[in-house]
C-alpha cells in the first residue's frame, strides 16, 4: 500500500517560496536573499530525509493527497490536475539528488556570487530552479511535470544569461573566431536566447505528445499511464505512426539533454556562472530528459505489451533510435572535448557526452529480457555523474575567477596553488575518466552491459570508443593543469609556491562531490543490488539480479587506462608539445580544426535556420504581404472606388432640364419594374 | 392614453400654426430677432412636450382627415420632425440675417406641415400637406438670399412643382384604394395600378432624395446655405416618411409589384450615395450625396413594409427600422450641418481643404462633429447604430424578394454601403480635426445647436432600446 505523506508537495514548495522571499526581500538587502533562498533549499533538502527513511521502511512508494487543482472535463469523464507529488524509486532517488546537490551549490553560491552585480536576481531564479526541478521529478501529473519543466528552462535562460551586460569573462569560445562565415564566439544574452528556443522550440513536440496522451487516455496521472496508454498505442500502432509519436513526445527531452541535434545550446550555456553550470547543465535540468526516459520507458514497455506485437516492434524502433542518438552524442562530444581549449567547455562537452550514455542505458533496457537493468544502469549514471560533475564544475569555477582565465592554457600551471581545489578536481577526474574504483565506472560499465545485452554492438563499440576518448580528455584536462612539464615555466611564475586562500564556504561543496565519488563508487561495487530494489520499485518492472560481466569490466577499466596513458604520454611531465605539429600539418589541422568547431554543426544552423529563416520571412513580407495584401488593400481596392466613383459622377446631371429628364425615366423605370412584377 | 381631453393631434397643429403666425406679427411689433429665436424655439418645444407625453394608444381616430391622437409611427416621427426643428433653429445665426422673422415664420410653418403630412390619411389631407410643404420649404430655402441659395432654392422649386403634380395624380389614383374597409375592396385596373404607384413614389422620392429622383440633392443641398439644409433635411422631409409608410400600407396589398419599385430605389439610392461622394472634396456636397444614401436605408425598412402584412415580427422590425434611422438622421443632419456652417464662417468654404487649414478649430466643435458622423456611420451606442440594426435585422427576415437563395442579398448591400461611408465621413471628420484646437468657449450658436444635438444624440442613443418596446 503506498504510503501517504502530506506534507511532500513541500518539497518543491518551498524554494518557489524562498524565490519570492528572495525577491521581495532583496530589494532592501542582498545578502538577506542569498541567505533566504540558501535556506529554503536547505528546508527542501532536509525534507527529503525523513521522505526517504518512510520509504525504506514501508516497501513501497510513496504518494501524497492529490490536491486538486483543476478538475478538466474531458469527455465523459475529468482529467484531475492536482499538486501532490507520485514518488516511486526513481522519483525519490532524484528527489533527493536534487535537493542535496542544489543545496550544496547554493552554499558555494553564497561565496561565488558574493558581491556581484545581479546577485539579486540570482538567487530569484536559483532557487525558482530549484522548485520548479523538484517539481518535474516529484509531481504525480503530466501537466505539471510540463510546468516544471518550462520553469527550468526559464530559469536556465535567465540564469545564462545573468551576467547580461556581456563582459568578456562570461564569453564562450575565441572572440574573433568564425567558421564557415558564422562567428563562433557568445555573449550570454546571445547564449540565453539560443539556449530557450533550442530547448523551448522541440517543447512543443512534448507538448503536443502529453496533449495526445491526456485526451486519449482520459488522465494526466502518470501512475495510471502503465496501463492507461494503451488504447493510444494500439491506434497508433495500427496505423504505423507509433514511432514518429513517441520520437515527437520525446524530442523535449532530447533538447533538454542537449542530445544530438540539439546539443548546441547547453555549449554555449557556460557563458552562465559556474554555480549555474554546475547545478542547471550537469546535474540537474540537463537530467530531465534523463528522468523523462527512466519515467516513461517503463510505462512505454507495460503498456506496448499490453497492445500486442505491433506496438512493441515500433517501441522497440524508437528506443533503438533514442539509443543510436545517445551513443552518437556520446561519441561526438568527446571528440569536441578532446581538442576543447576552454575548461568549462572541456566539462560542458563531457556532460553532453555521459548523458549520452544515460539515453543509451534507458532506451536499450527496453530491449533486455530485464529491462530494470537498462533503467538501474542509467539512474546509477545519472547519479554518479552528477556528482562528480558537480565538482568539476564548481571547483572549475573558482579556478577561472581566481586564475583570471578561462582557458586551460591560460590558467596552465598557475592551477597548483589552489590546494583543496586541486585535490577536489583530481578524486573527480578520476571519476569521469572511470577509473575503478571511483563511481563513474561502475555507472559506466553497467551501461556497457545493458547495450551489449540488447545486442547492439556497434553501439557497444562506440561507447567503448568514448570511454577511450573520455579518460584521454580528461587526464589531458588533469595534465595541462597539473602536471610540470618544465621546470623553468613554473619558476618563472610570479607567486610561485605560494598557496591561495581558499574559502570553506566554496570549497566544501565540491570537495564534498570530489570525496563522495569513490565511496559512491564502493557502494555500487558492494550495494548495487539494494539500490536496483529501491530504484526500480513502482515502476512494474521485474527487479534484475545485477552481476558485472568480468569481461566487460575488465575491458573497460582497460580502456580508460589506455586513454588517461594516451593523454600522460602528450600532455604529461615527459610529454612533448605536440600542438605545433598538429597546426603545421595541414590534413591534422584541418581535423583540429574541425573539432574545435564542434563538426560545424553551429554554423550549420544558423545558416539554415538563421539565415534561411530570415530570408523566408523576407520574402512573404514582400511576397505575400507586400504584393497581395498591400496591394489590395492600399493600390486596388482604393483604385477601383475611385474610378468606378468619378465614372459615375459623371452621370450625375447639373441642368434642371436633366434632373426632370431623370426622373421620367425613373417613371418609366418603375412601371416596367411593376410590370416585371 | 392621451392625458388631454382635447383632440390632441388639433392642439399641437393650433400651436405650431399659432407660433408661425405670430413672427410676422412680431417682426411688426419690434420684437427683436434674438427674442423671436427664443420664442420660436419655446414653441418648437412646447409641441414636443406635447407628443411626448401622450405615447401612442392603440385606438386611431380620424377628424377631416387627419388622426386625431398620435400613433405608432406618428409618434417617433413628430419627435424627430420637432427635434431637428428646434436644433435647425438653434444653428440660426439671426443677427446676421435680414429675414429673420419671415424665415422662422417659414420654418414653424413647415414644421407644421410636416406633422400634418404623418398624420394624413386622406387625400385631400395629404395633398393639403404636401403643398403647405412644398411652398414653406421653397420659401425657406429662397430665404437665405444669396447667389446659391436663390439658384438652389430654384431648381428645388421646379423639380418639386413637377413633383407635386406627380403626387397629386399619383393619389388621385390611389384614392380607391384608401379605404377599403369602407368602399370594399376594389378590383385593380392594372394601368391605374402602375400609375398610382410610379407617380406616387417619384414623388415621395423627390421629396426624400432617393434615386431616381435625387438628381437635385448635392445641387440644392451642396450649395444651399448650411442651415437651411439643416433644417430642410434634418426635419421638413421627415414627415414625407411617414406618408411613405401610410402609402406602403394602402398600396403594397394591391399589387405585388410595389416591392420591386421599393427595392430598386432602395439600392439605386444606396449605391449612389456611397461610391459618388468616394472622391468629392467638398464637405457639403459630400453630406447631401450621404443624405441620399440614408435615404436609401429608410428605403430598405419600407421594402419590408411592402411585403411583411402577414408577418408582424417584420413589420415591426421594419418599422423600427425605419423611425430609428429617421431620429437618429434628424439629430445627426442637422447637427453636422449647423457644425458646417460654423466651419464654414472661419473657412471660407467648405472644400476640404479649406477645412484642414481654418482656424475654427474648438473642442465643442470636435465633439460634436464626431458624434454625429458617427451617428451617421452607425457606431453603438448613438441612434443611428440601432436604426441601421433594425432595418438590417428586418431586412434579414426570408421574405420574398429579399433573399437569393440562402443569401439575404439586401443586408449585405446595405452594410457593404454602410462601411463604403465611412471613408468619406472620416474624411470629413479628418479635416476638421487637424491642426490642434483652440481652447474653446465659444458661444456660437452654431456650435451650440451642433453640441446640444450631439448631447441628445447620446443620451437617446443610450436608451433607444427602451424606446423600442412603445412602438
Amino acid at each position: 500500500m503506498p504510503v501517504e505523506v502530506w506534507w511532500a508537495p513541500l518539497v518543491w514548495g518551498i524554494p518557489f517560496l524562498g524565490s519570492l522571499a528572495a525577491g521581495l526581500t532583496g530589494i532592501f538587502n542582498k545578502r538577506l536573499a542569498a541567505i533566504l533562498g540558501s535556506i529554503s533549499l536547505g528546508i527542501s533538502a532536509l525534507l527529503t530525509i525523513p521522505l526517504i527513511m518512510v520509504y525504506v521502511e514501508s516497501g513501497d512508494v510513496i504518494v501524497s493527497p492529490r490536491y486538486t487543482w483543476l478538475t478538466i472535463p474531458l469527455g465523459n469523464g475529468v482529467v484531475d490536475v492536482g499538486l501532490g507529488v507520485f514518488l516511486d524509486g526513481i522519483s525519490l532517488v532524484l528527489t533527493a539528488m536534487v535537493a542535496w546537490i542544489s543545496f550544496l551549490i547554493g552554499v558555494y553560491s553564497l561565496s561565488y556570487m558574493k558581491g556581484d552585480y545581479g546577485e539579486h536576481r540570482y538567487w530569484i531564479f536559483f532557487s525558482f530552479f530549484v522548485g520548479s526541478m523538484l517539481l518535474l521529478v516529484m509531481t504525480d501529473n503530466l501537466l505539471l511535470l510540463i510546468i516544471g519543466w518550462e520553469g527550468t528552462s526559464l530559469a536556465s535562460y535567465a540564469l545564462i544569461g545573468h551576467w547580461y551586460r556581456d563582459e568578456e569573462h562570461a564569453w564562450v569560445g575565441d572572440p574573433g573566431r568564425s567558421a564557415l562565415k558564422k562567428p563562433m564566439w557568445f555573449t550570454p544574452s546571445h547564449a540565453g536566447v539560443r539556449a530557450i528556443i533550442m530547448t523551448g522550440v522541440p517543447d512543443i513536440g512534448f507538448m503536443l505528445g502529453a496533449t495526445a496522451i491526456i485526451l486519449v487516455s482520459g488522465t494526466a496521472y502518470i501512475p495510471d499511464l502503465y496501463k492507461g496508454l494503451a488504447p493510444l498505442m494500439g491506434d497508433l500502432a495500427s496505423k504505423g505512426l507509433l514511432t514518429g509519436f513517441l520520437l515527437l513526445f520525446t524530442l523535449g527531452a532530447l533538447a533538454k539533454s542537449a542530445q544530438f541535434p540539439l546539443h548546441e545550446w547547453l555549449v554555449t550555456a557556460m557563458t552562465g556562472p559556474a554555480s549555474v553550470s554546475a547545478l542547471i547543465h550537469a546535474a540537474t535540468m540537463v537530467k530531465a530528459g534523463v528522468y523523462f526516459m527512466l519515467r516513461f520507458v517503463p510505462i512505454f514497455i507495460v503498456s506496448s505489451s499490453i497492445v500486442g506485437d505491433a506496438a512493441i516492434a515500433q517501441t522497440r524502433d524508437y528506443l533503438a533510435i533514442i539509443g543510436g542518438i545517445g551513443v552518437f552524442t556520446a561519441f561526438m562530444m568527446a571528440t569536441m572535448a578532446v581538442v576543447a581549449r576552454e575548461l568549462k567547455l572541456i566539462l560542458a562537452f563531457s556532460t553532453a557526452s555521459q548523458i549520452g550514455y544515460m539515453f543509451m542505458a534507458a532506451s536499450y533496457a527496453g530491449m533486455l529480457k530485464e529491462p530494470g537493468l537498462g533503467i538501474v544502469a542509467g539512474l546509477s549514471h545519472l547519479l554518479s555523474h552528477a556528482v562528480f560533475k558537480a565538482s568539476l564544475f564548481l571547483g572549475a569555477g573558482i579556478l577561472i575567477h581566481e586564475l583570471g582565465s578561462r582557458y586551460i592554457d591560460g590558467i596552465g600551471i598557475k592551477a597548483r596553488s589552489l590546494r583543496i581545489t586541486m585535490l577536489s578536481m583530481i578524486l573527480a577526474s578520476l571519476g569521469l575518466a572511470a577509473l575503478p574504483p571511483f563511481s563513474g565506472y561502475w555507472s559506466k560499465d553497467l551501461v556497457v552491459d545493458t547495450s551489449l545485452e540488447a545486442g547492439f554492438l556497434q553501439a557497444s563499440a562506440l561507447a567503448i570508443i568514448t570511454s577511450f576518448l573520455t579518460a584521454a580528455y580528461t587526464f589531458r584536462m588533469i595534465s595541462i593543469l597539473y602536471l610540470y612539464r618544465e621546470k623553468e615555466s613554473l619558476e618563472a611564475l610570479p607567486g610561485h609556491g605560494k598557496t591561495h586562500g581558499e574559502d570553506p564556504v566554496a570549497f566544501m561543496p565540491y570537495l564534498l562531490f570530489a570525496i563522495a565519488t569513490p565511496v559512491i563508487g564502493v557502494a555500487w561495487a558492494l550495494w548495487i543490488n539494494y539500490f536496483s530494489e529501491i530504484s526500480l520499485r513502482g515502476t512494474y518492472l521485474h527487479i534484475p539480479e545485477i552481476h558485472y560481466n568480468p569481461q566487460v569490466a575488465v575491458v573497460s577499466a582497460l580502456v580508460s587506462i589506455l586513454g588517461a596513458a594516451l593523454a600522460l604520454s602528450i600532455y604529461g611531465p615527459f610529454g612533448h608539445n605536440i600542438l605545433p605539429k598538429i597546426r603545421g600539418e595541414r590534413f591534422l589541422a584541418a581535423i583540429n580544426r574541425f573539432l574545435y568547431d564542434r563538426w560545424y554543426f553551429n554554423p550549420l544552423l544558423y545558416i539554415v535556420f538563421v539565415d534561411g529563416g530570415s530570408k523566408m520571412i523576407r520574402a512573404i513580407g514582400k511576397g505575400f504581404e507586400g504584393a497581395v495584401i498591400d496591394n489590395i488593400y492600399h493600390k486596388a481596392l482604393p483604385g477601383i472606388m475611385e474610378s468606378l466613383s468619378r465614372i459615375l459622377r459623371n452621370y450625375q446631371p447639373s441642368i434642371i432640364n436633366s434632373y426632370l429628364l431623370l426622373m421620367l425615366l425613373g417613371i418609366a423605370i418603375l412601371v416596367i419594374l411593376q410590370m416585371m412584377g | 392614453m392621451a392625458l388631454l381631453p382635447v383632440d390632441q393631434v388639433l392642439l399641437i397643429f393650433s400651436i405650431l400654426m399659432g407660433f408661425s403666425l405670430s413672427m410676422p406679427l412680431a417682426e411688426m411689433l419690434g420684437v427683436d430677432k434674438r427674442t423671436s429665436k427664443y420664442i420660436s424655439i419655446a414653441g418648437l418645444l412646447i409641441a414636443l412636450v406635447i407628443v411626448l407625453i401622450s405615447p401612442p394608444s392603440g385606438s386611431i381616430n380620424m377628424v377631416s382627415g387627419f388622426l386625431s391622437n398620435v400613433d405608432a409611427i406618428s409618434y417617433p416621427i413628430a419627435i424627430a420632425i420637432l427635434l431637428g426643428g428646434i436644433i435647425g433653429i438653434m444653428s440660426l445665426p439671426v443677427e446676421a440675417t435680414d429675414s429673420a422673422h419671415p424665415y422662422l415664420s417659414m420654418i414653424l410653418m413647415g414644421v407644421l406641415a410636416s406633422i400634418m403630412l404623418v398624420m394624413a390619411r386622406d387625400p385631400v389631407a395629404i395633398i393639403a400637406s404636401w403643398t403647405l410643404l412644398s411652398v414653406t420649404t421653397f420659401a425657406a430655402v429662397a430665404l437665405a438670399r444669396d447667389r446659391e441659395s436663390l439658384e438652389a432654392s430654384v431648381r428645388y422649386s421646379i423639380v418639386g412643382a413637377i413633383a407635386s403634380q406627380l403626387l397629386i395624380i399619383g393619389v388621385a389614383f390611389s384614392t380607391p384604394y384608401m379605404f377599403p374597409a369602407v368602399l370594399g375592396q376594389q378590383s385593380l385596373l392594372y394601368v391605374i395600378g402602375l400609375i398610382a404607384i410610379a407617380f406616387t413614389m417619384i414623388a415621395i422620392g423627390f421629396k426624400l432624395g432617393a434615386a431616381p429622383s435625387h438628381s437635385w440633392v448635392p445641387d440644392v443641398y451642396g450649395k444651399a446655405s448650411p442651415y437651411v439644409v439643416s433644417v430642410i433635411s434634418g426635419s421638413l422631409k421627415l414627415g414625407v416618411v411617414g406618408l411613405a409608410v401610410y402609402v406602403l400600407s394602402y398600396l403594397s396589398p394591391i399589387s405585388p409589384g410595389m416591392l420591386s419599385v421599393v427595392l430598386f430605389m432602395s439600392v439605386a439610392s444606396m449605391l449612389i450615395g456611397s461610391i459618388l461622394p468616394l472622391t468629392q472634396t467638398n464637405a457639403q456636397r459630400i453630406l447631401a450625396y450621404s443624405s441620399i444614401a440614408h435615404m436609401g436605408f429608410i428605403f430598405i425598412g419600407l421594402s419590408v413594409l411592402a411585403v411583411s402584412h402577414d408577418n408582424p415580427y417584420a413589420y415591426r422590425l421594419a418599422l423600427l427600422g425605419v423611425v430609428f434611422h429617421t431620429l437618429a438622421y434628424a439629430l445627426g443632419k442637422s447637427g453636422v450641418f449647423a457644425a458646417l456652417n460654423y466651419i464654414r464662417r472661419y473657412s471660407g468654404g467648405l472644400e476640404l481643404d479649406a477645412i484642414r487649414s481654418s482656424t475654427a478649430k474648438d473642442p465643442k466643435l470636435t465633439f460634436s462633429l464626431s458624434v454625429h458622423l458617427l451617428n451617421l456611420i452607425g457606431v453603438p451606442p448613438l441612434p443611428g447604430f440601432w436604426g441601421k440594426l433594425f432595418l438590417f435585422m428586418a431586412a434579414a427576415q426570408n421574405l420574398r424578394g429579399l433573399y437569393i437563395g440562402q443569401i439575404p442579398w439586401l443586408v449585405i448591400l446595405g452594410i457593404a454601403a454602410s462601411v463604403i461611408s465611412v471613408y468619406y465621413y472620416l474624411n470629413i471628420l479628418r479635416a476638421s480635426v487637424a491642426g490642434g484646437s483652440s481652447a474653446g468657449g465659444n458661444r456660437d450658436p452654431d456650435l451650440w445647436a451642433s453640441y446640444t444635438s450631439a448631447t441628445i444624440s447620446i443620451i437617446l442613443g443610450v436608451f433607444m432600446y427602451i424606446l423600442s418596446y412603445y412602438i
